[in-house]
């Protein structure tokens, strides 16, 4: 049979991007579908109308929008569409996918992340099991992201540090704002170990890409000089100069076709024009962001898939997770310090970089049995000027404007700094967390939007607030006033995975080790779906070193 | 999370109070037929101007956005920034709600009708007091809420975004903060909605 391309990838994201590096560096043909549009590196400007007050890198919920349920009063689940809500689960829909807007807080998993169910034991509500792979299998992977993609850091002693194959990381850290001194005085105090937080960013010239500007807009912003290790920069672009990796954006993917063995045929997309077009290859990778990809499978019926592809035991879509835990702050007011502490503090675009993994296991009795604990991360609050001064509209008695509007922004933003911290802890997986199809709401193609059921468990509650309490005593140990934080089960939209589980049994599982479907032989996913739990940290760097990882096993077969 | 600014993508529409549907069916004014350009042709007929706004409409809502936003002697007032013309550019966007335009067009009559009927007089003609008292009004009614938050982020938007969309003239406003932009800035072939 002849094909158009040895591997066809649906997604162009940090899923997506190693299989097509590592297939066309080792000459396969390789076409990548991208339902959104190019942008090229010169196109990246700090323009926060166009980042974050409107819709440019996510679709227009007009178009294409999701289906949130939550649950009432009543403990009813209630789905409500984002367009109603205005509560946008959209990423990045560009080439490159939220890689390019991500900021690069990048953290291993640990050993104990690959085997949560038999180091920590059952949780009641909680489908918890052990990962089909160990740390040892991925630790290979991690440390050729730090090189291919670029982690900048600097290895420290700490009680929970994950074991690795080299010494430390290959860029050394990214230049850090004064407070970190404060922070690590605060800690030192505290008897806590902060440790230098490992960036996807590279700190000099390397790997063809520019080093850092520190241009103090890099979370939800495109990198203007490839420093950030999006995809984009990273990956897709060296695969397109070997000349066997070709791009198509504007190609919105709605099914992948499957023959009577159950083998994927033919990806079909809608071109920008509106027009369907289709691609067949030996190999499908999907890789479109969990949800999606788990709506782009049980859209995708076939006669060997009558419920949806890889779909035959009824697992796509169950058990999503996201990152659980949530964030606070406290503010450094100029008063408490002299003119040369506030110069220092006032300095803008260096990184705070600084985290705590003390907690990364609960020991402590007052928490009740030993527990998977989390990650805390310092920074300082976004720079977006105009989010923070919308954000002092509200105020004791509701809307606030006139002088009393005026006076909270000018003292936000002119007395102090706001440093922030944000917590990393599991999202249990339940049977309240998963993604269908919504039978109502379609989009804009006639297609039916994914519905997601954003049930969490308690216990994600109960860590989260655990490590939030420590993360307050460092801010309350440094001086800072107004600390505050806010521990809930609202899910961030950009951390999510989950949904196409991987595992040894097809029963509870959709991929097999491998990452390759039970039950359709040529069909891989490369995103988070995969993730059968979390682990405590920001998920990118393990969806890179996955990737990496299958990409090996794909290029083997082929 | 992890520095995303998720806040702001959520006050896009503004959501603290109501969310779409509800507001609609509470409001009762729109039957989601109402189209802007309905609107806005409307607007052309009755008053044979160029839309969206008629002068004496430009002039209340001068009056309106200067007492959300007035000036102090360190900082400028909404007319000083431009916050009409920058509202124009909003309402010309066609990515922009078309429910949120309609509020944007039709919350000026509305206020002025409160107004007339609170006190027999235009918002124009009100002390700072009374200002304030048909604000405090209309805050309570769904509309009211929304509009006057939406024409917030409309001011806040045209205080510190670039220069380059016609607000924060001179870079007024991020002086004001003594805030510094993000290098590189937007320019003609970069800008929102340049392509
Ligand atoms: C503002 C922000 C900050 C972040 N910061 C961090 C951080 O500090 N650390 C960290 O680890 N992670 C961070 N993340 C998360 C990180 O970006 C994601 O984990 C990562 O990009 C996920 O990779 P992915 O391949 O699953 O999805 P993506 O990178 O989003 O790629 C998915 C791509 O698939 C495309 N697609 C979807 N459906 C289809 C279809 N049907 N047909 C064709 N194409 C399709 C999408 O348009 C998108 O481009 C951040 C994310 C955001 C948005
Ligand atoms: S230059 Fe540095 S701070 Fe700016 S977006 Fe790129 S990586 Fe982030």
């Amino acid at each position: 049979m002849n094909y158009d391309y040895d591997v066809c990838i649906v997604g162009s994201g940090a899923g997506a991007a190693p299989i097509a590096y590592e297939l066309s560096k080792a000459g396969k043909s390789v076409v990548v579908l991208e339902k959104g549009p190019w942008y090229k590196t010169e196109d990246f400007t700090k323009d926060e109308l166009l980042c974050c007050r409107r819709s440019v890198y996510t679709p227009n919920l007009k178009d294409e929008r999701h289906v949130l349920e939550n649950k009432n009063d009543d403990n009813e689940w209630i789905g409500r569409s984002t367009y109603d809500t205005g509560r946008d689960f959209w990423n990045g829909n560009m080439v490159g996918g939220s890689s390019n807007l991500m900021s690069g807080y990048f953290h291993r998993l640990k050993p104990e992340d690959f085997r949560l169910f038999s180091e920590f034991g059952p949780i009641d509500g909680a489908n918890i099991v052990d990962w089909p792979i160990t740390y040892d299998d991925l630790e290979p992977y991690y440390t050729k992201v730090e090189e291919v993609v670029g982690v900048s850091g600097k290895i420290v002693d700490h009680p929970h540090q994950e074991p690795r194959s080299t010494q430390d990381f290959p860029f050394q850290a990214t230049a850090e704002h004064p407070i970190v001194n404060k922070i690590d005085e605060a800690c030192r105090e505290l008897g806590y170990h902060s440790i230098p937080t490992p960036r996807a960013i590279l700190s000099k010239n390397a790997l063809d890409r520019k080093a850092c500007s520190y241009s103090n807009y890099c979370g939800s912003y495109g990198c203007a000089t490839d420093a950030k290790g999006s995809a984009r920069a990273a990956l897709l672009n060296p695969a397109i100069e070997t000349g066997k990796c070709e791009i198509r954006p504007h190609a919105m993917v709605f099914k992948l076709e499957s023959d009577e063995s159950g083998k994927v045929t033919t990806a079909k997309y809608y071109n920008e024009q509106g027009k369907i077009k289709s691609v067949s290859a030996k190999v499908f990778v999907v890789a479109c962001q969990a949800s999606e990809t788990a709506r782009l499978l049980l859209m995708s019926i076939g006669s060997k898939h009558p419920n949806g592809l890889a779909n035959n035991n009824g697992q796509v879509g169950k058990n999503l997770i996201y990152s659980a835990g949530g964030s606070g702050s406290g503010d450094i007011l100029f008063k408490n310090y002299n003119d040369s502490e506030i110069a220092q503090l006032k300095i803008q675009g260096l990184f705070v970089n600084r985290s705590l993994q003390d907690w990364y296991v609960i020991d402590d009795r007052a928490f009740g049995k030993r527990s998977k604990g989390g990650t805390i991360d310092f920074l300082f609050r976004h720079a977006n000027p105009i989010s923070r001064a919308i954000s002092q509209k509200w105020g004791p008695d509701g809307l606030q404007w006139g002088k009393a509007l005026k006076d909270s922004i000018k003292s936000y933003f002119t007395e102090g700094r706001h440093l922030r911290f944000e917590i990393f802890n599991d999202w249990l997986p339940t049977d309240d967390c998963f993604v269908s199809l919504d039978p109502e709401v379609k989009d804009k193609w006639g297609n039916p939007v994914a519905r997601l059921r954003l049930g969490y468990h308690q216990h994600d509650l109960k860590v989260g607030k655990y490590l939030a309490n420590k993360a307050e005593s460092v801010l309350n140990k440094m001086g800072a006033e107004n600390i505050y934080s806010s521990i809930s089960g609202s899910p961030p939209p950009n951390l999510v995975a989950g949904g196409c589980r991987f595992g040894d049994d097809p029963a509870t599982s959709v991929l097999d080790k491998d990452c390759r479907a039970h039950n359709v032989e040529n069909l891989y996913i490369t995103d988070a779906s995969f993730m059968p739990t979390g682990g405590s940290v920001p998920y990118t760097w393990t969806i890179y070193a996955n990737s990496f990882r299958v990409a090996d096993i794909i290029n083997s077969r082929l | 999370m992890l520095d995303t600014n998720q806040k702001s993508a959520a006050d896009k529409f503004i959501l603290n109070k109501l969310d779409r549907r509800s507001f609609l069916i509470a409001a009762g004014v729109f039957t989601g037929s109402v189209s802007l350009g309905g609107l806005l042709s409307y607007l052309y007929r009755k008053y044979k101007i160029q839309p969206p706004y008629s002068g004496s409409e430009s002039e209340i809502i001068r009056h309106f956005h200067d007492h959300l936003f007035p000036k102090t002697a360190d900082s400028p007032s909404a007319s000083e920034i431009n916050s009409i013309d920058y509202l124009q550019f909003v309402l010309i966007d066609p990515e922009i709600d078309e429910d949120n335009k309609s509020l944007l067009i039709n919350g000026v009559t509305w206020l002025e009708e409160e107004c007339q009927n609170e006190f027999n007089k235009s918002f124009m003609n009100l002390s700072a007091s009374d200002k304030n008292r048909i604000l405090r009004i209309i805050e309570e009614a769904n509309w009211g809420y929304r509009y006057i938050s939406l024409n917030l982020n409309y001011i806040l938007e045209a205080l510190l975004s670039d220069p380059i969309y016609g607000g924060n003239p001179d870079e007024i406003g991020w002086q004001w903060l003594g805030h510094t932009p993000g290098i590189p800035r937007p320019t003609d072939s970069t800008k929102y909605n340049s392509k």
